[in-house]
């Protein structure tokens, strides 16, 4: 009988090779996890930088990006949206004139609540939106002291306090993807919660001026108003509205287009002060958003430079 | 028959064999220990840095900040609201107060939450978000002087009982957070404005 005990080292081989693949496999399986967990990381910071840089690159140059716009387009544009990629990543830029917008603060220092509540609805018909109003003002709001407006100035409106600050507190359970909804007509380009509650007659939008006009504008009146003020960017026009919208116009500027414009639509001069009608703005907002698939990233970025002794910038993120 | 025994060569390869294998063995099961402390410890890290960028969150969120000297308490006043019930952001304008309570047996971080647009359903919540962690502090970074906040300063910021905090100040865009705890120290730059 022939004892070959070769045999074992052929086991003992396999037996090597089996362990040394499982040992390759556990390397394998622990770097793919380190390779997904480092990419996850690097579009994260990707990101971080991305809004960063949108932030920084953008909102101090809003008013300029506008005006541009509006010199292009023969129009006033009271928001643009540009669409840019950083890396392999998408991003929307939504950049928009506050003070062409219905203020909310305003609506609620001249009425009562469930009144600038109505107003509101009225504003969003049609959005959907009408059963998500819900105003929760700040109750303890002081409103910060301005000091009172120099001769020759454009009138300065009464400071108006913050009762709202974000549409947290106007609206309930409403995500950002439904306040940019509607193209120019969505509830964001419609409503805003910031600014001295000055109205920039050279941007706001035809519903918005009839909302905060109320009452001191009939709608005939604000239909006249916003006719000439799009005359005003007729193309033979344009140069000088253009300028006028311009945040370093003079202030003597300033007043001589908002009472052009109320003199061409036959409209007392008294309104200008009521309603505190300018044509420069002072708070603009940018929206960056990044569409990941199904996975939405909404930031708010709000720059309030209304009072000069303490601007600042709000930001929302969702 | 045969009864020859193995050669020398095939004890020497038979060996050889074995003390690779022996190596392999116990570089896998010293490889398995490491994974294993280091799954440990990115556990613990992973639930610290999802701490960090809830914090981040919330001053992102935040127009005003009040700090206690001692880095135990840190409230923030803004829009960083968060549903109860779903845990999804509703912008609410809310007071968020990150404070430390020794709970049996570390320090845990807890996070308070209540809306300041709604006195009479302020819905206060609290949660633990962190444990481990003995000081959290957020310092203003790249030279910015913090700025008080006069809205909250006429507010006369009335904090909950037991709370002590600094003064209001408005949340600069760029801010270094520090955590600091028994096994950690982290200290992140941030930009949340």
């Amino acid at each position: 009988m022939k004892n070959n005990r070769r045999g074992y080292v052929l086991v003992m081989t396999l037996g090597l090779l089996m362990l040394a693949a499982t040992l390759l496999v556990t390397i394998g399986r622990a770097s793919t996890a380190r390779v997904l967990a480092a990419r996850i990381e690097q579009r994260e910071l990707q990101r971080r930088w991305a809004v960063v840089s949108c932030r920084n690159a953008v909102l101090p140059f809003a008013g300029d990006i506008l005006a541009r716009q509006e010199a292009l387009q023969n129009r006033p544009v009271p928001g643009y949206r540009a669409t840019i990629t950083l890396g392999d990543q998408r991003y929307a830029l939504l950049v928009s004139d506050e003070q062409a917008k219905a203020n909310v603060n305003l609506l609620l220092e001249r009425s009562d609540k469930s009144r600038a509540e109505a107003r509101i609805r009225e504003t969003l018909s049609g959005s959907g939106l009408g059963n998500s109003v819900l105003l929760r003002p700040e109750p303890r709001v002081h409103a910060e002291v301005v000091p009172a407006s120099v001769a020759g100035q454009p009138p300065q409106p009464v400071d108006l306090p913050n009762w709202m600050s974000g549409f947290g507190q106007v609206f309930t359970n409403v995500g950002p993807e439904r306040l940019l909804t509607g193209g120019p007509l969505a509830p964001a380009g419609q409503l805003t919660c910031w600014g001295n509650g000055a109205i920039n007659l050279m941007r706001v939008s035809e519903p918005a001026l009839r909302v905060v006009g109320t009452p001191a504008l009939t709608t005939i009146e604000a239909d006249r108003l916003i006719d000439a003020r799009n005359r005003a960017f007729a193309p033979r026009n344009v140069k000088s509205a253009a300028t006028a919208t311009v945040g370093a116009t003079p202030p003597a500027a300033n007043l001589d287009v908002v009472a052009n414009l109320l003199s061409q639509a036959r409209i007392n001069p008294k309104v200008r002060l009521d309603l505190a009608l300018t044509s420069t703005s002072t708070c603009y907002s940018l929206w960056i958003i990044r569409q990941d698939g199904q996975r939405g990233d909404y930031r708010l970025f709000v720059s309030d430079q209304s009072r000069p002794q303490s601007p600042r910038v709000d930001s929302f993120v969702w | 028959m045969n009864r020859r025994g193995f050669t020398l060569i095939e004890l020497l390869v038979a060996s050889m064999l074995s003390v690779v294998l022996m190596g392999g063995v116990l570089m896998a099961l010293g490889g398995l220990a490491r994974d294993a402390k280091k799954t440990a410890g990115a556990e613990f890290l992973v639930g610290q840095q999802s701490f960090v960028q809830m914090l981040q969150w919330d001053l992102s969120n935040a127009r005003t900040m009040i700090q206690a000297s001692d880095a135990k308490t840190l409230v923030l006043i803004g829009h960083g609201g968060i549903d109860p019930d779903t845990l999804a952001p509703n912008g609410r304008l809310a007071r968020v107060i990150y404070f430390f309570r020794l709970s049996g047996g570390p320090w845990c971080l807890l996070r308070r939450q209540e809306y300041l647009d709604d006195p009479i359903r302020p819905r206060r919540w609290t949660e633990i978000v962190a444990s481990g962690v003995t000081r959290v502090s957020v310092v203003p970074a790249g030279g910015q002087t913090p700025a008080p906040d006069p809205q909250v300063l006429a507010d006369g910021n009335e904090l909950p009982a037991g709370i002590r905090a600094g003064l209001p100040m408005r949340v600069p865009q760029w801010v270094r957070i520090q955590v600091a705890g028994p096994a950690l120290a982290v200290e992140k730059l941030s930009c949340v404005k």
